[in-house]
């Protein structure tokens, strides 16, 4: 029998104290006006009231930068991660379904990424479901939705007052099981009004865009005109790739001082021009058009093709921050036209 | 009650808003069927509430996507260098003639360009707008940009025609204040303010990216040869990578904000570069984009330099 | 415990400056042993970047020295570098760093007794400051 919890956000130390005995806590704090995750299991105010975190918690489980091993001459010396378990609370469904791609280009049978599994498997995924979408969200487009459960380990719902959760996998019924004194069960009334707040947030998105139509512009437009256009206010700045939750392009350089050293992985993003600079000084993708095309490609085709899941799962971090507003979904739209069979001639 | 810049008619700019707008248009379509460029940047609508968005005009039919409000705040000159730029190696074509709506830090921004050779000014137009002022939306609320209201030069210095009026009155604010109130706390305080908002960065490249004047091939934050500093997101590095950037805009920036306004994390990045901007104008009494065929103050000297800061035992 | 001793990396320009620090070594003036030098041609070789990198790996403070104004072998150098030096040493003061810890100074070739007091200068205005902190890179 699963576990419910209500708990007042009033109280809601009382469950961070709880949690805190096994598990590191992390959840959103507002810091200088952005919303980041930060471990509050000795104290801290957490927020409710955002739309999304500024940044993105791919960070946990593919930092910013890591060092994979230090040397020492010869000697080789991993660096494993943290020992605790921990849990973040108050990610969105947007960005769990952006952490089921990466689960799938990481957590591969034959070659898992050790750093990455490690960091996953310490990990329990508290999902708050949206109840207030902004125009720029889009998850129900590509396939989500602001209460979708896949890839959560526990359901958290805000009800305005109260916080209930409910627990969707093995991990998440140890964590309510953990925190269980701290709140109260949940009622039937409760879980209902949960939903009744999700499926309106779920109305409200307005945006469309037409996957399948997406899919097959892309798999015969790769020479289409349309790309000139559209990448030339690109500046390039990447910001697209770091806040975006399926975005995982990385680097591996190493840093020494005479014999010693570590090697450090840390995100790269294909909107770089150093992206594809070969020793020879080849650039195969020597414009932002190659470099923009390749983006939208590898989002709507190449994942689809190769994995069978779209790289994009509408949180709108890109539309919100694009300091040009270069806005994917315009992107998308156009590009569907232009695969349209009305459009035979492959023009816009 | 509305603040008198956010009025439609403008007293200081001579011109209302809409009337810029079908001012603009007319130019922009002129401009592109005598064929006097071949391309106009200008812009256009955007998706999100509170901003506009670059858009590339090459068929005068097209001027009407052109749009002039509260929100145009995007420096436009970031665009110049990759028409100029090129292969230098295959100059086979000649270079286009590209037509830009500036306000005055763009247009300022498009002289810095010019003086150190990334742009040739014949194949530049510049149709200067007297620009009274910027905003972004804050809770809904459009609130007037912070380097807007410090703005000097509202109108390009430069131009090849000009909608509004040339004399300006320049944004209320004294541009210095913020600065000069930071140099007053002591040391620790300010370490530990700029070391906090350094803290924020992810490395994400959007202030070098939207900055006019960083217009590298190769930045030196990433060159590997020589290696000047790792990638990672390290504190030190971070700074490192900041302490570059600004320092290389000492004497070129021209304050137009971008930087600030394109950080996802809101790095107060105008303050540090306001400090250089206003050494730069009490030593060398220079500022950047005013005039063409300016000398970059720090490739030249005068003999009588200021030198209290050197240490004599 | 023993006493702080600070490194000071200290770029000397070759022909006056390096070659006062020479005459003070040949004539057997004593000065503090903490400063590190780093030959460059002229002054102006030094790009703010040294500056910053040798504070980033653990230099308690750097020393730039060149010819006098005027002297400069390259004629200009130290004049366009002077300038570079006024705006640096205000914009390290901007974000923090103690003014005390990156230093210019003329020194010509024949002044040999004046760079040893220079140094002695330095190091006692950098000893007091303690140990650098802020921009070294902690994790090596």
């Amino acid at each position: 029998m699963k576990n419910n919890i209500s708990i007042a956000k009033s109280g809601f130390r009382k469950l961070i104290d709880a949690a805190a005995k096994k598990y590191r806590f992390f959840a959103p704090v507002e810091e200088d006006g952005n919303v980041l995750f930060r471990d509050v299991s000795e104290g801290g105010e957490i927020t409710f009231d955002y739309l999304n975190t500024t940044t993105n918690p791919k960070d946990f489980f593919l930092p910013r930068f890591e060092t994979l091993f230090r040397y020492n001459k010869d000697e080789i010396e991993p660096v494993l991660p943290d020992e605790k378990s921990f849990v973040v609370f108050g990610i969105r469904p947007c960005d769990v379904q952006g952490m089921t791609v990466l689960d799938k280009v990481f957590l591969d049978e034959d070659y898992p990424d050790g750093y990455y599994r490690d960091r996953r498997e310490k990990a329990t995924i508290v999902t708050l479901a949206c109840n207030r979408p902004d125009p720029t969200c889009f998850c129900g487009a590509v396939g989500g939705g602001p209460a979708m459960e896949e890839g959560s380990d526990v359901m958290a719902y805000d009800l305005g007052e109260r916080i209930i959760m409910k627990p969707v996998s093995r991990r998440g019924e140890d964590f309510i099981r953990a925190v269980s004194g701290s709140g109260k069960k949940a009622t039937v009334a409760e879980m209902k009004e949960a939903e009744k707040k999700t499926a309106a947030a779920a109305e409200k998105m307005k945006t469309e865009i037409d996957l399948p139509a997406v899919k097959k512009s892309l798999d015969s437009n790769f020479e289409n005109e349309f790309w000139t256009e559209v990448h030339q206010k690109c500046v390039g700045c990447g910001i697209c790739t770091y806040l975006c939750p399926t975005c995982y392009c990385f680097d591996l350089t190493d840093e020494s001082r005479g014999e010693k050293g570590k090697r450090l992985r840390s995100w790269d993003s294909c909107m770089f021009p150093l992206f594809t600079l070969h020793a020879s000084g080849h650039n195969p993708r020597p414009s932002g058009k190659e470099r923009l095309r390749q983006r939208i490609m590898h989002k709507f085709k190449y994942l689809p093709d190769n994995f069978q899941i779209t790289g994009c799962t509408g949180c709108g971090r890109c539309v919100r921050e694009c300091p040009v507003n270069l806005d994917i979904r315009e992107v998308l739209t156009s590009v569907a036209v232009i695969g349209s069979p009305s459009n035979n001639d492959g023009t816009l | 009650m509305v603040p008198s810049w956010q009025e439609r008619t403008c007293e200081s700019v001579g011109v209302k808003t809409e009337e810029i707008e079908k001012q603009l248009r007319k130019a922009a379509e002129r401009l592109l069927r005598e064929k006097k460029v071949d391309l106009f940047i200008g812009y256009g609508p955007s998706t999100v509430p509170g901003r506009t968005s670059p858009v590339f005009i090459t068929d005068p039919k097209d001027a009407e996507k052109l749009i002039w409000n509260e929100f145009c705040s995007i420096n436009l000159a970031n665009y110049l260098p990759r028409y100029f730029g090129g292969d230098l190696n295959n100059r086979k074509s000649s270079l286009p003639n590209v037509g830009l709506a500036a306000k005055g830090c763009d247009g300022r921004a498009a002289v810095v360009l010019i003086n150190e050779n990334q742009v040739p000014r014949q194949n530049l137009y510049i149709v200067g707008i007297s620009c009274e002022g910027m905003a972004e939306l804050i809770n809904g609320k459009p609130e007037k940009l912070e380097n807007c209201r410090e703005c000097s030069y509202p109108a390009p210095p430069v131009y090849d025609e000009l909608i509004g009026d040339k004399k300006i009155s320049p944004g209320k604010t004294p541009r210095f204040k913020r600065i000069e109130e930071f140099r007053k706390k002591p040391v620790e305080k300010r370490w530990e303010y700029f070391q906090r908002e350094m803290s924020k960065c992810i490395r994400c490249y959007a202030c070098r990216q939207v900055c006019p004047t960083c217009y590298c091939r190769e930045c030196f934050t990433e060159e590997t040869r020589p290696r000047w500093q790792g990638v990672s997101s390290e504190v030190s590095e971070v700074i490192y990578y900041h302490l570059g950037r600004l320092f290389h805009q000492a004497g070129r920036c021209v304050d137009c904000g971008s930087c600030s306004r394109a950080c996802p994390v809101g790095i107060d990045l105008r303050l540090f570069l306001q400090g250089l901007a206003k050494d730069v104008k009490d030593l060398y009494d220079y500022e950047a984009g005013l005039a063409l065929d300016q000398s970059p103050p720090l490739a030249v000297f005068k003999p009588d330099d200021l030198q209290g800061f050197i240490t004599e035992p | 415990m023993k006493e702080f001793e600070p490194k000071i990396i200290a770029f000397l320009c070759h022909w006056c400056s390096y070659a006062g620090a020479d005459l003070a070594g040949i004539s057997r003036i004593q000065y503090p042993p903490n400063i590190r030098i780093i030959r460059v041609p002229c002054s102006t070789r030094v790009n703010p970047l040294y500056i910053f990198k040798a504070l980033q790996n653990g230099a308690d403070g750097v020393l730039v020295s060149g010819c006098h104004p005027g002297d400069c072998h390259y004629l200009s150098g130290n004049l366009v570098a002077r300038r570079k030096f006024a705006l640096l040493k205000n914009f390290l003061s901007d974000i923090g760093i103690e003014p005390e810890r990156v230093q210019f100074s003329w020194v010509s070739a024949s002044e040999g007794e004046r760079f040893a007091r220079i140094v002695e200068k330095v190091t006692a205005d950098i000893k007091k400051l303690g140990p650098a902190r802020k921009l070294v890179k902690s994790d090596f």
